[in-house]
């Protein structure tokens, strides 16, 4: 930086009070001492004299009263056990989704009139890929109110270089499931525990917990897999609006653990990674993307990328993450 | 009578203690709205917004960590309800909030650019007139000039809170409230110019 710079710098914390007693006398008397310097100083006092002029409006004398009028009239949804925050969040998600549910369940009715009453399990099939889609996104109204927050991230739980999404593998490793990097948004209350099964799945809702807890009791309480975050944590309304961070579980692992071998079978590999959720018995499988838009997929690619892998990495230990915006994996 | 921390006030509203979160509005309110008027420069906006702003404190209000100072959360918030509204309002501007420096970041100084302007002239202006012609500078201004100018400058909050709120290194603070400055200097050069 030059000089120049420093002493502009210098002027500009003289003003404001950001120098301490010694830097501002010794600063003053430089300015006194040194023709130049007075000369720019009286140029920045007409500066600071223009911005100092400019006062800001005094707030409305009821203001204190509506702002608290607003509070009042806010869903509460401090959140002090898992139980009480499923009870408080089905409020708001009610209050907040009442439509999206309304449409979900037309939706579902003009499907059944629209395939011309086939079969009961294809009806219901349907229904429940609708019902997962709604899931989806009430996790993404979710998911956005909390990066809005959180300065655009996404709920996160931590990561070191000890941890592992997959099976332990030493004594130093601490198993991490990547699903516990998705419990922030129940425990701070953005949303409901229910969301996060599926109707098509034989998973259950937590339906309880401690207050300090912080991640979901048993695996079962949760259908979907999450962005793993391990590596490259991509940023609300900056990143890949197309890619995908949450979606029906990967077929390729269980919980963490892969179910191939790639050095065995690479070919195998490669068509075993293009198969679908099982999910929904196979068909495709419904995703939210970074943007809070949900999709039926009936293919794991994405754009090029498969949201079940992570780009260039054939062998997991559970401690590979993605490297940038533009790679999904999803994991649970 | 003791003047309780913000974060205290904060955990004896979690703890349901009727007044806890009144006090914390009162302590807020005035400064708030300042920052916010002086931000999205729309009085009524500002209005709206630190109300949404403080819902939003209410209800995520677990979710905070203690362990860190209120009042630059409290900004944060208030700060994206802000850029929230500019944009919904079709003034977001193509800088970034965290961009790296542009041209503007590497202009003149504010001596620079005040050195050939009368100050005498500029004296001469009517101050309502001035303080008008102030707030449309600002207003013209990228938004993370204006937002830096608006913390750094009006507000006076220490540069780590700064850093805390725009998530930025405070040599970054540093570095930009002076680019803001300059900023204005330029453009108020322009005006006692013209």
């Amino acid at each position: 930086m030059s000089d120049e710079m420093h002493m502009t710098d210098a002027l500009l914390d003289l003003h404001l009070g950001r120098l301490d007693d010694d830097a501002a006398a010794a600063l003053r008397a430089r300015i006194a001492a040194e023709p130049e310097l007075a000369r720019q100083a009286e140029a920045f006092g007409g500066l600071v004299a223009a911005l100092d002029g400019w006062k800001a409006p005094a707030a409305p004398d009821d203001l204190q009263a509506r702002i608290l009028q607003r509070v009042s009239e806010a869903p509460a949804l401090r959140v002090r056990s898992a139980r009480d925050a499923g009870e408080r969040v089905n409020e708001r998600v009610i209050q907040l989704h009442g439509l999206r549910d309304i449409i979900a369940v037309a939706a579902m009715i003009v499907l059944a009139i629209g395939i011309g009453v086939p079969s009961l399990l294809h009806v219901r099939e349907r229904s429940q890929r609708t019902l997962c889609a709604t899931n989806l996104a009430q996790i993404g109204q979710g998911l956005q109110a909390y990066a809005s927050i959180f300065g655009n991230s996404l709920p996160f739980a931590g990561w070191s270089d000890r941890n592992s999404w997959g099976p332990s593998n030493g004594p130093d490793t601490e198993v991490r499931p990547n699903r516990q990097h998705v419990f922030p948004l129940i425990r701070t209350g953005h949303a409901n525990p229910n969301a996060f099964v599926c109707p098509s799945s034989n998973d259950v809702p937590m339906v309880a917990a401690t207050g300090d807890q912080n991640t979901f009791l048993e695996a079962r309480n949760v259908s979907y897999a999450y962005q793993n975050m391990a590596g490259y944590r991509p940023r609300m309304s900056q990143d890949n609006p197309d890619l995908v961070i949450l979606g029906d579980d990967n077929p390729l692992f269980d919980n963490g653990r892969p179910l191939f071998d790639v050095a065995v079978d690479a070919l195998g590999f490669r068509r075993t990674a293009e198969r679908n959720s099982q999910a929904h018995r196979g068909a495709g499988q419904n995703v939210l993307m970074l943007d809070g838009r949900t999709k039926w997929l009936t293919s794991p690619l994405v754009g090029g990328d498969n949201i079940w892998t992570l780009d260039q990495v054939q062998h997991y230990t559970g401690h590979e993450g993605p490297a940038g915006a533009t790679d999904s994996h999803l994991l649970k | 009578m003791e003047r309780k921390a913000d974060v205290e006030l904060l955990q004896r509203h979690l703890a349901g203690v009727p007044g806890a979160f009144e006090e914390l509005v009162s302590r807020y309110t005035d400064e708030l709205y300042g920052f916010l008027c002086r931000f999205v420069g729309n009085a009524t906006a500002a209005e709206d917004i630190i109300q949404d702003a403080f819902v939003q404190v209410h209800v995520a209000a677990e979710s905070f960590d203690q362990s860190r100072a209120f009042r630059p959360w409290l900004y944060t918030i208030a700060a994206n309800k802000a850029r929230d509204y500019l944009r919904a309002k079709g003034r977001r501007q193509e800088y970034s909030l965290e961009g790296s420096a542009t041209a503007d970041e590497d202009g003149p100084s504010p001596g620079q650019n005040l050195e050939a302007a009368d100050r005498a002239v500029a004296e001469e202006v009517d101050d309502r007139e001035r303080n008008a012609a102030v707030r449309e500078m600002v207003d013209q201004m990228p938004e993370h000039l204006r937002l830096i100018l608006v913390l750094g400058y009006f507000q006076q909050l220490p540069y780590a809170q700064i850093a805390e709120i725009l998530e930025i290194p405070v040599g970054t603070v540093k570095s930009r409230l002076h680019s803001a400055v300059s900023h204005f200097g330029k453009l108020w050069k322009q005006r006692v110019e013209a």
